[in-house]
This record gives C-alpha cells, sequence and structure tokens, in this order.
C-alpha cells in the first residue's frame, strides 16, 4: 500500500468527482452527499500529502518516492510518478486551497452538482500533473487538466461565453498539440518514454532540439497570462463571478509555471537557454500593461487577477534567471500565494453577494459594515502585497534581489509593476472601507458567516507559522 | 451440406431475422416492439455464431473468415446491436413501427459479413452493389416524403457511376485471367505491375472505396447521408458504414499497396490532407450537428488515410486504433442525440444545447465525454489515437503532424 501513496494522492480526487456526479440529485444533495465528499476527498487527501512529507528526505533536492506503473506495452510506455519537496509543497497549498473552497462551497453551488465534480476532477487531475516525472504522463494530465475549466466556462460563463471558451480552448489545445509533438520526439529520440529530470540530456539534431524546446515553451506560455496568451483568462477573470471557478482559473497559470519550472533550468538545452532574456522582456512587457490596467479598472476582481499575474509572472522570471538556487523560494512563495488567492477570491466573493442582494450600485464604505470580511481582506491585502508574517515576504524579497543582482533595470520593472498592482489592491481597500461612501442601507449588510471567519483565520495561522519556518508541518 | 450450414450460422440467422420480420409485417403484427425484439434475437444468434465459428467459412474459394473479419464483425455487430435498441424509442416517439429500417439493417449486417469476409473481387463488387442499393433504400426512410429525396437520388446516382469503375475493373481483370480470387490477383499484380493498365484498373477499385467512404475530393455525398437523414439511419451512416467499409478497404489494401506503394503513398496522403482541410473547415462552418459530425468523420478518415499512406503494419494498427476510438467518442455523442428531444421533436441544430447541462446533466456529460474523446484529450480513448497518429507521423514524416 505504501507503494501507491502518490497515485492514490491522484485517485482520490477522481473516485470522489465520480461520488459527486453520481450522486442523487434531491435539493439537500449539496448539504448531504456532494458537500461532505468534497471536504472529506480534501481532508483525506493533505492528511495524505503529510504523511508523504514525513517519508521523503526534505534536505534533498530530487524526486524522491518514484512509483512506476505499466501502461501501453505496445508503445511501449511506463508511467513514472514522483514527488520532491516543491511539489509536495504546490500540492499541499493546492488542496489546503481547495479545502478553504470547500467549507463555502454550499454557498456557491446553486443547484448543480457540475461544480463539485469540476473541481474534484481537477484537483485530482492537478495533483497528476505535480506527481507526473515522465513525459508521457506528464503531458496527459497537462491537457487534461483544462477540461474541467473548459466544462466550467461553458457553465458559469455570462458574457461572450462562446468567444471566451473558443479562444481558451485554441490556445490551450495548440499549446497541448505542440507539448504532444515535442513530447513524441523526445520518446522517438530514445525509444522509450523518459523521466523529465533527463530531458536535457538528450542529442536531437540542432534544428529539431530547437522544435521541440520552442514547442515545449509556447505550450507553457499558452497557460500563462503572458503576452499574447492573455486574453483568455483576463476574459474569463472579468466575467466569471464564482469563485471556486476563479481560483481553478487562476491555477492554470500555474501549471504553464510549473512546466517552466520543471525544464528551466537544468533541463533545457544550452542553445535554448540564451534566450531567457527574450521572454524576461516579455514578461516585463506583460506585468507592466496588467499592472497598469489594474489602476484604471473599476472592478477589485479585476485587481486581483492583475496582482496573481503579476506575481505568477515574478516567479516565471525568477525561474528563468540562471540559477537553480531559487526553486524552493518560488516554492515557499507559492504555498502561500496560493491561499492568500482563495481566501482574497472567497471574502471578495461574499461581499459581491451582499452588493447583489441589496442591490448596491457601489461597494464603498460597504467594509464599515462588516467588520469579519474587514479583517480578513485588510489582512490578506497586506500579507498579499508584502506584510511581513507570512513566507511571502522574504521569499519574494529574496525571488527579487536575485533579479536585481541578474539585471537592475529588470528588477526596478519588477518593483514597479509589483508597486502599481499594489496601489491598486490598496486603492480599492480604501474605498470598501471609506466611511463617508457608506450608504444607510448597509445597517442589512450579513458580515462573512463566523465559520468562514475562522477558517480564514486559521490559514493566517498557517501562514505565520510558515513565515518562521516553512516546513513546520513536517516532523 | 451439414457443415456448410453449420459455418454460415452467422448469414442464416439474418436472413431468418429478414424473414422474419416479413412474416411479422405480412401478418400485420405491427409493432415496433415486436419488430426490435425479433431482429435484437437474429442478431444476438448472428453474432454467437460469428464468435464460435470465428474461422469457419461458408465458401472458402470465395469467403475466408479469420481474426481479422472476426474483429470487424464482431464489432460491427455490437454497434448494429446498440442501434437496434436506442432507435425503437426514436420510432415510438414518432408513432412509426420501423419494420422498413431493421429489414434494412439485418440486411446490411448480413451484406457487410459477406462483404468483410469476401476473398474474390466478383464477390466484393457484388456485395458492393447490394450495399448500394441497401443504402440507397436507408435514405429513403423519410416521413416527411420531401427531405431525403433528392439525398437519396444523389447518392444512388454518384454511387452508381463509381461502381461502374469496379465493374469494368473486374470485367477487365476477370478476362486477363479468368479468375479474381484475391490470391490470384496478387501474383497478377506482381507479374504486370509495370502494366498502367492494371495499375488503371486496381486505380478503379481504390477509387470506389474512397468515394463510398467520402474521402475528400469525393466528399460530394459527406453532408448528404447523415445531414439531411431521419436520426437512427443518420446514426447508422455515421457508424456502422465506415466501419465495414474502412474493413473492407484496409483489406484490399493490404493486397494492392506492396506493389503500388510509391504512388498510392502520395495519393494517400493528398487525400487525406484534403479530407483533414476539408473536414476541419467544413465542420466549423455549420450548425446542424448531424452536418459537423458529417464533416467531423471527413476529417478522421483523412487521418485514417494519412496513417494508411505510411503502408506499414504498426500504422495500420494505429489506423485500426483510431478508427475504433473514433467511432466510439462519434456512437456516444449519436447516442445524446436520441435524448436531445423537445415538444416530440428530435433537435439536431447546436443552438439546442444551450441550457442542456440544467435540464439534462447526464446527457451532457455524455456528449461532453464523447467530445473530448473526439478532440483526442487524454485521459479519454480518443487519446489513444491522437499519440498514435503523431508517434507515427513523426517517425516518417514530420510536415503531417500539423493537420
Amino acid at each position: 500500500m505504501s507503494e501507491m501513496l502518490l497515485l492514490l494522492v491522484v485517485l482520490i480526487p477522481l473516485i470522489g468527482a465520480i461520488f459527486t456526479a453520481t450522486a442523487k440529485h434531491t435539493q439537500n444533495y449539496a448539504t448531504n452527499n456532494v458537500y461532505n465528499v468534497v471536504v472529506w476527498v480534501l481532508l483525506a487527501n493533505i492528511s495524505l500529502i503529510l504523511y508523504i512529507f514525513s517519508l521523503i528526505d526534505t534536505s534533498k533536492t530530487g524526486i524522491q518516492l518514484v512509483e512506476k506503473y505499466n501502461w501501453l506495452e505496445i508503445l511501449p510506455i511506463d508511467f513514472l510518478l514522483g514527488a520532491d519537496v516543491f511539489s509536495l509543497l504546490l500540492l499541499l497549498g493546492i488542496n489546503l486551497s481547495f479545502l478553504i473552497a470547500g467549507f463555502s462551497l454550499k454557498k456557491y453551488t446553486d443547484d448543480s452538482k457540475l461544480l463539485p465534480t469540476s473541481e474534484l476532477l481537477f484537483i485530482g487531475l492537478l495533483n497528476g500533473y505535480m506527481l507526473a516525472s515522465d513525459i508521457i504522463s506528464f503531458y496527459i494530465f497537462f491537457a487534461a487538466v483544462s477540461i474541467p475549466l473548459i466544462v466550467l466556462i461553458s457553465n458559469y460563463g455570462k458574457q461572450y461565453k462562446k468567444n471566451i471558451l473558443v479562444r481558451f480552448s485554441l490556445y490551450n489545445l495548440i499549446g497541448a498539440l505542440l507539448l504532444l509533438c515535442a513530447i513524441i520526439i523526445m520518446y522517438n529520440s530514445k525509444s522509450g518514454n523518459i523521466p523529465l529530470n533527463t530531458a536535457g540530456n538528450l542529442h536531437l539534431r540542432k534544428t529539431v532540439e530547437y522544435f521541440v524546446w520552442m514547442s515545449l515553451f509556447i505550450a507553457f506560455m499558452s497557460r500563462m497570462p503572458i503576452w499574447p496568451f492573455h486574453y483568455w483568462i483576463s476574459s474569463i477573470n472579468s466575467t466569471l463571478r464564482n469563485p471556486i471557478v476563479f481560483i481553478i482559473g487562476n491555477l492554470i497559470p500555474l501549471v504553464g509555471l510549473y512546466g517552466f519550472m520543471r525544464f528551466w533550468p537544468n533541463t533545457v538545452a544550452e542553445s535554448i537557454a540564451i534566450y531567457a532574456p527574450l521572454f524576461d522582456v516579455i514578461c516585463i512587457f506583460t506585468m507592466l500593461f496588467i499592472a497598469l490596467v489594474s489602476l484604471s479598472h473599476k472592478e477589485f476582481r479585476y485587481k486581483i487577477f492583475a496582482y496573481t499575474t503579476v506575481y505568477y509572472l515574478i516567479y516565471l522570471i525568477g525561474v528563468l534567471l540562471p540559477t537553480s538556487g531559487l526553486k524552493m523560494n518560488i516554492g515557499y512563495s507559492l504555498f502561500s500565494y496560493v491561499i492568500i488567492i482563495t481566501v482574497l477570491s472567497f471574502t471578495l466573493s461574499h461581499i459581491e453577494k451582499e452588493q447583489k442582494r441589496l442591490d448596491l450600485y457601489s461597494l464603498k464604505g460597504i467594509l464599515c459594515r462588516m467588520p469579519r470580511a474587514s479583517i480578513c481582506l485588510s489582512l490578506f491585502i497586506l500579507a498579499g502585497i508584502g506584510l511581513p508574517v507570512t513566507p511571502l515576504f522574504w521569499n519574494n524579497f529574496i525571488i527579487i534581489s536575485e533579479i536585481f543582482n541578474y539585471n537592475l533595470t529588470l528588477g526596478i520593472l519588477v518593483i514597479l509593476a509589483m508597486f502599481l498592482v499594489g496601489l491598486a489592491l490598496l486603492e480599492e481597500l480604501y474605498l470598501l472601507k471609506d466611511k463617508s461612501s457608506a450608504p444607510h442601507i448597509l445597517s442589512e449588510t450579513k458580515d462573512l458567516p463566523e465559520t468562514e471567519f475562522f477558517v480564514y483565520v486559521g490559514c493566517l495561522i498557517i501562514l505565520f507559522f510558515s513565515f518562521f519556518k516553512p516546513l513546520w508541518f513536517v516532523f | 451440406m451439414q457443415q456448410l450450414l453449420i459455418n454460415s450460422l452467422p448469414e442464416i440467422a439474418l436472413i431468418i431475422g429478414v424473414l422474419h420480420l416479413l412474416f411479422l409485417y405480412i401478418t400485420a403484427n405491427e409493432s415496433t416492439r415486436n419488430y426490435v425484439s425479433a431482429a435484437r434475437f437474429w442478431l444476438l444468434i448472428s453474432l454467437l455464431g460469428s464468435i464460435i465459428f470465428y474461422d469457419k467459412s461458408l465458401y472458402p474459394g470465395y469467403f475466408q473468415n479469420n481474426a481479422y473479419t472476426f474483429l470487424w464483425i464482431t464489432i460491427i455487430d455490437i454497434l448494429t446491436y446498440v442501434l437496434l435498441e436506442v432507435s425503437a424509442s426514436w420510432f415510438l416517439s414518432q408513432s412509426k413501427t420501423g419494420c422498413r429500417y431493421y429489414m434494412l439493417l439485418l440486411l446490411a449486417t448480413l451484406n457487410i459479413n459477406i462483404w468483410l469476409t469476401a476473398t474474390d473481387l466478383l464477390v466484393l463488387g457484388l456485395s458492393g452493389l447490394l450495399m448500394i442499393i441497401i443504402n440507397y433504400y436507408f435514405l429513403k426512410i423519410d416521413y416527411d416524403k420531401q427531405q431525403t429525396q433528392s439525398s437519396s437520388l444523389l447518392y444512388i446516382k454518384v454511387l452508381m457511376m463509381v461502381f461502374l469503375l469496379l465493374g469494368i475493373s473486374y470485367a477487365y481483370i476477370y478476362s486477363w485471367m479468368g479468375n479474381t480470387s484475391y490470391g490470384a490477383l496478387k501474383e497478377f499484380i506482381e507479374i504486370n505491375q509495370s502494366n498502367p493498365l492494371v495499375f488503371a484498373t486496381f486505380t478503379g477499385v481504390i477509387v470506389f472505396f474512397l468515394c463510398f467512404l467520402g474521402i475528400a475530393p469525393f466528399h460530394i455525398l459527406a453532408e448528404e447521408k447523415t445531414g439531411k437523414s431521419i436520426l437512427p439511419v443518420a446514426h447508422y451512416f455515421a457508424i456502422v458504414m465506415p466501419l465495414a467499409l474502412w474493413g473492407v478497404f484496409i483489406k484490399i489494401n493490404l493486397i494492392i499497396f506492396p506493389f503500388y506503394a510509391p504512388i498510392i503513398t502520395k495519393s494517400y496522403l493528398i487525400f487525406g490532407l484534403l479530407s483533414v482541410i476539408f473536414g476541419a473547415i467544413g465542420a466549423n462552418a455549420r450548425i446542424n450537428l448531424h452536418r459537423i459530425y458529417a464533416y467531423s468523420s471527413l476529417y478522421h478518415f483523412g487521418i485514417i488515410l494519412l496513417l494508411l499512406s505510411l503502408g506499414n503494419m504498426s500504422a495500420i494498427f494505429i489506423a485500426y486504433l483510431y478508427l475504433l476510438t473514433y467511432i466510439l467518442g462519434l456512437n456516444g455523442a449519436y447516442l445524446t442525440f436520441y435524448s436531445l428531444k423537445s415538444h416530440g421533436e428530435y433537435m439536431s441544430s447546436v443552438t439546442a444545447l444551450s441550457g442542456l447541462a440544467k435540464t439534462r446533466p447526464y446527457t451532457m456529460g455524455v456528449l461532453l465525454i464523447s467530445l473530448f474523446s473526439l478532440m483526442g484529450l487524454p485521459p479519454l480513448a480518443g487519446f489513444l489515437g491522437q499519440i498514435g497518429f503523431i508517434h507515427e507521423m513523426l517517425n516518417t514524416t514530420p510536415a503531417c503532424v500539423w493537420c
């Protein structure tokens, strides 16, 4: 049984998805069946991940606990699943954020089982992607992880849904196809499936090598909010109001970032690595553009999206730096970052729900009547932009100092983008807390429920512990 | 004689099935349930016979059963069974008995058995002719008496013209060697492969199949078959017919291909690429779901032809895998059409799908899974075909992968 732990991390949510999809469709199904399944699946997964943490050596950086499964004998293809501290940390962050989402799931599932089913499907596939240790299974999970979001956009999208869906599918499918081509060339060059960490040792002809690596990077870029692929994600974030769908949409870029992390800098061929500055320029251009747009944009959700974009791209620049020492810092940052985004998204959704219920024209001053929501939003926005109580603070500090070390101009532009996006969030926070704008109707406003509030405070405690010791939960 | 009867049990069961349906019709026992039960029973007997006597043949000189034919016949029988099951609800909702449809379906299955097991060009040609006639009558099933008249006429006109090519080819080969069994054909081509007339003869055979399959640029009938016909007929044309045609076509290719590989490779490559392009563009320009699937078939058949153009056994195996996963995916999509009913009318437009997730979540789930499989997304079956196709293409012709 202990040899199948990683497989279980992938399978448990998928089995949960089958349960939720086939649950009896009654009025109370959400509370009685689906809701319980989601929460228990996530709790089981988190426990499993913590147990796996206790089995591995956290001082080592390479992939450990490799599991091998036979799949196709005719090609032949064996699946390799493996975990390192970085991937486990991300897995823990993702599963934890969906557990937080699980506690609020009841409010946002409307009358459909689609959302919890897609959520569990997404978690299972994302877990598989993070644990994949060979090129074929890496591709399979990479391509499959977009399926739940396609389903959710088609169901929860509002205006321009069709256009968004077409663009999202187009970018993602082209990306996936390019990745498949690259991976099959790699597979053919060795006449077999190869582990991810040895992908750079292949001896390919120059033109083929260029094709393979460019395909890989275009595939990863297609999942990130990076020019010229940024359109789909900004459209999703400005039209999808459901917080769980918002989180899923915001975790898709993590798929691209993780792809870069797995192949760069150790695995990528030297002839391709020289193009890293080009990626840096594109990242900076996108970051500044989105940060500036967020300043003038009136929607809070767009500002959160701008924040996530800028930070994802900072991590990408960190990955592209000619050093492998930042990997763990990026991992620690991402762990906090995913949790912060989740709490921000859910708190904002609660506020938006109240706005809709009370038929308010503007959100200005609404936090004056919502003390719990106000505390959560303030603390998590401050934590997001650099309050020194979470690991985001000092890990970002290290990443940015490395960027400065590498190129001063690049560092200044990164700081500028961070400043602009931080300013946009603080401006919005100020408006939400502005007493002079609070209309009298706000006396009927319902504050964040106590359960949710305590869950969010619990998240803050987790982040606080991680500030002092990132892997404090490993014994 | 006794052995002959036993060996031909699958075919005899289907003939009895047709007679049984005819008897029910004559005795005015007109009920969809009766027709379906009778057709189902005889189809199962036929399938059982095919499984038990999988390597026994009717007339070994003209027919040959082996593992290859057994595989195709079994899959086709299973899909026909599914068709029988689901079409009943359609006929019941339209207050029709569907007697003609079920008789034609059993006849088509019988003919497909003969077609697949044939080892003689004469049998192949005659069963091809019979197939055209059966399909013509399938297309004529139209309760509005308007819609499919033009389609069925066009179908029989075009295919009869193409059948002439097959007839001429047969006449030429027969006049030359007096024997048209596949074994003799092989020897004949080997000796006369440089003769342009012999090549033209076999081109006629191949063009007949390409037309029948609707491969571009012979795709004039691609939309007509499934776009205008009633749902159970469209289902038959989309699932059962292509499977049978590919089964026979691949078999013919295994005989002819080795001798004309350089020319066939190039022709298949061009036709395959054309089908892929026309299929992809055509599907995007339609809103009727049946027509979209018709063009999607054109695209997928193009892929299969590209695989066949490689001419090696592993490519043929991948082509088979691709076809099977494609047919399974498409069958799933077609099954959902039987649920798309509003005010007694079966919907066929893309707009009919809006809000389906709310009203029929399971139908939508099946449709989504089928569509994702058709797109080749992992971890669904269609991915196996896609990975196999790209793997084969990258191994041989890297440029083709872009389609």
